[in-house]
This record gives structure tokens, C-alpha cells and sequence, in this order.
């Protein structure tokens, strides 16, 4: 098998009569990080909620792992490992963090090794620890994110799809988020990662693509894009 | 006194399976969103499945109620895909015309069939005397009944992996779905869960009063109350809301007429409604 693990081909889509993506290709490699980044509005959002199944495709393709899951439901997209940490986290808000913690373990696959997985995060975020009890709506903002990342790990994932995992957070722990983005790279975790903070992002990605208006109009490794006069001037603001 | 000790008991046993009906269509509008005005007339086919098998089959609707719960809730997962499935996405006014039409349906069919004829089951099981007052047993098993299936709810959706699932879809339908949850499935089977528990509240309510096709109504109005006592989506504040109806209803009627029972609730409704508009148990 190649190590193309998601492959989105000329990828359109919309909401009711307005077209968002028009024609959007991208590459997930095997145990690597990739980053999209674009502005507010670019569509980096439809494209995972087209890719993870929540929003119909119009036109084009999406494959996972080889199989073209484009018009495949949502769950099933999950069942195979296609796992989503939402923008805004979109925790269980009235269940505990252990019971968000085990949502995430909810299919067949993921349900079999639920103790490890547990103790594979727990060990990531100890904090989550003495909290398993605590309402998941009644935390911090970063207590939340850590709740969501752990519910995605949960489901042991054959691609881990991060949709702004350090909005709205301090930027200490917009750090921490991404040390973590840094670990999981380390334990060989393939990523799709959503970014508004370019600089970082860029500086630990294997591979970057950069949207706007709907399209990928550039792409290269973290340290090319770092470098583009374009990338400088749109999104790091030098 | 045996009066006010026989009206308190009824109350609460009663009061149990009023809370049951109204978790019915607690869990469903907490899941789905859905208004389900299709509560009373499944209620009132709860009653006629108990008669019917009691009649014909001699079979106590103390054990046929189990049958009648699993019917429920396939009948239930029909009625969804027949009448919401398509409209679950449309605004609240679709659902609740679709729960409308189910309605009409099954009380029109019902009218046909089985006439709007009084009926009743008597079990004849005789009665217990409690504090000096004579309590039918028929009461105390639908109270009793009335508390083990909330009970086996409340497990089901606390420590089940489908329970869990249900109650996932109710707090974010969209996340649900990236944990892998068939949302479909899911949202099928609580609306058959509602209906199930809206008929077996109707099947033990049919041994102890008589009945007809829309008599139904009648508890959809009580369940309707309840909800809005206890804060609609807490199943608890059902529970609660429940005995608080049971028991003002058997000891409101100690000192005004049957009559006007209706009027009170619905003036309760409305009170509440105005001055706590979550529910006593409901969150603000
Ligand atoms: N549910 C929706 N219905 C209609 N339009 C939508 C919907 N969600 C997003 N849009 C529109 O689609 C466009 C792209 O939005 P999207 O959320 O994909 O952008 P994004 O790149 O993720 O932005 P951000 O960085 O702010 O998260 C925007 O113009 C937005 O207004
Ligand atoms: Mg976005």
C-alpha cells in the first residue's frame, strides 16, 4: 500500500446554492503532519466537514487508505479511522470527561483497546486525571481542548484531523497544545492539522498547504512556506 | 382520613406512570428536538394492545406489558422513517405537523375499528389495605411497574453503549457523528424508546381506569404539564413532575369535581410557564 493515507481530489462542495470549494486537491502522508492554513473563511472547515463526511460533496473525490469513501456516512468514515477533533471542540457538554473520553473509543475497533488508549491519554494530559468526574461543560477552555484531543486519541486514529485546536486559548496553552501536536508527530500519529498560528505550525509541519477563497493556491514544506514573500506578507504579518 | 391516605397513595402510584408516559416525550424531544403530538394517540393504542391480548388471550397486562414495549419500539422506528425521517432537518413546524398527521391517523383508524366505546380490563386482583385504607393492587403493581422501567431507562442511557450514544446525539448530533454514532439509527430508536414507554404508560394505566381511543389526549395534556413542571429534557424532573400531577389530581378531586381537573392542570401550565418558564428541576 502506498503511504497516502487521505487523497482529496478536485474536491467541490458547498452550502445549499454557494459554492465554497472549488476544486481542492491535498495529499495526507503516512505518520506525517500536514497543515492547512488560510484566512478566516477560506474553507478550511467545509473541506474537513467534506472530507470527514458531515457535508456532501459535490464533485470530485475523496479516498482513505485507497477506498473512495466519498459518498460513505459519516460513521463509517469514523469506524475506519477517520477521526475529527472539531472546531469549538464539541464536547458531550452534560456527560463526564470520562464518558467524553469513551464516546471517543465508540467503535468496534477503538472499543477493543479502550484501556490502553485510556492510559495513553491520561498519561498525555495527567490533568484529565482528577477531573475524569467533572462535567466536561463546567471546564476551562483548555481543560476542554485537552478533553478533545483525548477523545479523539480515544479512537485510535489512522488520521487525526485537528480543526484549530488552540483557538480562543492563552498562549501559554496555545504552546502546550502544540507540544503536543509535536508529541503525537514523535508516536508517528498521522495528522491533518487546521491553523490560523502560521508561524508555529509551520515551523513542526512535514507539509503545508496554504487556502483562499475556497482553493489551494500554494504548497511545500513548513520551511519553504515559511520563506514565500506571499505566506510572510498574507499571514505573518511581516 | 382513609380518604386522604387512599388519595395520597393513588397519587403517588399514579403519579409514577404519568411520569413514565411524560419521560416518553421527555427523551424524545430532548434527543430529536421533536414536539411529539403522536404521544396521546400511542398512549391510548398502549391501552388497546393490553385489552386486546387480556380479552382475547386471557393474558395479565402486567405481563403483556413487556411485549407491548418491545412492540413500541418498533413500532416506533416505523413511525419515524415513515413520517420524520424526512423532515428531521426542517424547522420545528414540519416535525410537529408530521407528529400532527400521525395522530390523526392512528385516532382516526382507531375510531373505526374500535369505536369510541368506553372499555376497561379488570384484572380483578382485589385490593391491600394500607393505614385503614383499601388500595386496588392493580394501583401499586402500575406503580411499582411504573418505576422499574424508569429505572431500566435510566440504565439504559447511562451504561449502555447505545444509552450513551442516544444521549450523545441529544448534546451535539454532529460530534456524535465523528465518534462514529449512526445519528439515523440513533435518532430512530429514541423516538421508538418514547413511544414504547408512552404505550406501556398507557397499558398500566388501563388496568386500573376505562378508556377509549382518545383518551389518550387526556395524558398527552398531563404529560405536556409535567414536562414543563420538571424542565423539559430532565428525566428526573419527569419523574418528579409526575407525582406532583398524581398527586394533586387525587387529592384535588377529594374536594372538587373530576370535571375540572383539566382546567387545573392546564391553568398550572400556564402559571408555571409564567413564572419559571424551565421547570422546577430545569436548568435556566
Ligand atoms: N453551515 C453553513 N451554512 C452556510 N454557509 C456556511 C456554513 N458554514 C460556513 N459557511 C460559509 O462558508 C465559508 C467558509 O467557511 P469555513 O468555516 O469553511 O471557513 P474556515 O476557513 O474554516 O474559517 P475559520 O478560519 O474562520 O474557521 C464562509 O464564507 C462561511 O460563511
Ligand atoms: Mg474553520
Amino acid at each position: 500500500m502506498s503511504d497516502v493515507v487521505l487523497k482529496v481530489e478536485d474536491l467541490e462542495t458547498g452550502y445549499g446554492e454557494v459554492q465554497i470549494l472549488w476544486g481542492v486537491s491535498l495529499e495526507a502522508k503516512k505518520g506525517k503532519l500536514t497543515t492547512i492554513i488560510g484566512s478566516n473563511g477560506s474553507g478550511k472547515t467545509t473541506l474537513l466537514r467534506a472530507i470527514t463526511g458531515v457535508v456532501p460533496v459535490w464533485k470530485g473525490r475523496v479516498l482513505f487508505k485507497g477506498e473512495d469513501i466519498t459518498h460513505l456516512p459519516a460513521h463509517r468514515r469514523a469506524d475506519m479511522g477517520l477521526v475529527m477533533v472539531p472546531e469549538g471542540r464539541m464536547l458531550f457538554p452534560e456527560m463526564t470527561v470520562y464518558e467524553n473520553l469513551e464516546m471517543g473509543a465508540y467503535t468496534k475497533r477503538a472499543r477493543a483497546k479502550l484501556k490502553e488508549s485510556l492510559d495513553f491519554v491520561l498519561n498525555l494530559f495527567p490533568r484529565l486525571k482528577e477531573r475524569l468526574n467533572q462535567k466536561a461543560g463546567t471546564m476551562s477552555g483548555g481543560e476542554q481542548q485537552m478533553v478533545a484531543l483525548g477523545r479523539g486519541l480515544m479512537a485510535c486514529p489512522e488520521l487525526l484531523i485537528l480543526d484549530e485546536p488552540s483557538l480562543g486559548l492563552a498562549p501559554k496553552l496555545v504552546l502546550d497544545v502544540f507540544s503536543v501536536i509535536k508529541k503525537l508527530k514523535d508516536e508517528g500519529i498521522t495528522m491533518l492539522l487546521v491553523e490560523q498560528n502560521v508561524h508555529i505550525s509551520l515551523m513542526i509541519t512535514d507539509w503545508a498547504y496554504v487556502m483562499a477563497e475556497g482553493r489551494i493556491v500554494m504548497e511545500g514544506s513548513g520551511e519553504e512556506l515559511e520563506k514565500s514573500e506571499e505566506v510572510k506578507k498574507a499571514y505573518l504579518g511581516v | 382520613m382513609e380518604a386522604w391516605i387512599s388519595a395520597v397513595l393513588s397519587g403517588i402510584l399514579l403519579g409514577l406512570a404519568y411520569g413514565l408516559a411524560a419521560i416518553g416525550l421527555n427523551l424524545i424531544w430532548g434527543v430529536m428536538n421533536v414536539i411529539n403530538l403522536s404521544h396521546g394517540a400511542f398512549i391510548a393504542l398502549g391501552m388497546f394492545a393490553s385489552y386486546f391480548i387480556f380479552k382475547f388471550a386471557g393474558i395479565s397486562p402486567f405481563i403483556s406489558v413487556f411485549l407491548v414495549l418491545a412492540v413500541g419500539v418498533v413500532l416506533g422506528m416505523i413511525a419515524y422513517f415513515l413520517a420524520l425521517h424526512r423532515v428531521i432537518l426542517a424547522p420545528e413546524l414540519s416535525t410537529l405537523l408530521a407528529t400532527y398527521s400521525l395522530s390523526l391517523i392512528i385516532i382516526g383508524l382507531g375510531t373505526f375499528f374500535f369505536t369510541t366505546n368506553p372499555r376497561a380490563i379488570d384484572v380483578g386482583l382485589g385490593s391491600v389495605k394500607v393505614f385503614g385504607a383499601y388500595i386496588p393492587k392493580e394501583k401499586i403493581l402500575v406503580g411499582i411497574y411504573s418505576l422499574i422501567f424508569t429505572l431500566l431507562l435510566y440504565l439504559f442511557l447511562y451504561k449502555t453503549w447505545t444509552g450513551k450514544a442516544i444521549r450523545a446525539v441529544s448534546m451535539n448530533i454532529t460530534a456524535a457523528k465523528f465518534m462514529g454514532v449512526n445519528t439515523t439509527f440513533i435518532l430512530s430508536l429514541a423516538f421508538g424508546i418514547g413511544i414504547a414507554l408512552a404505550m406501556v404508560a398507557g397499558a398500566l394505566i388501563a388496568s386500573v381506569f376505562p378508556f377509549t381511543i382518545l383518551t389518550g389526549g387526556v395524558y398527552e395534556l398531563k404529560s405536556f404539564v409535567i414536562c414543563v413542571l420538571g424542565g423539559l429534557g430532565s428525566p428526573l424532573g419527569a419523574l418528579v413532575g409526575g407525582l406532583i400531577m398524581g398527586l394533586l389530581e387525587n387529592v384535588l378531586t377529594l374536594k372538587i369535581q373530576v370535571g375540572y381537573v383539566p382546567f387545573l392542570e392546564f391553568l398550572i401550565l400556564v402559571i408555571i410557564l409564567l413564572v419559571k418558564p424551565t421547570g422546577i428541576m430545569g436548568k435556566e
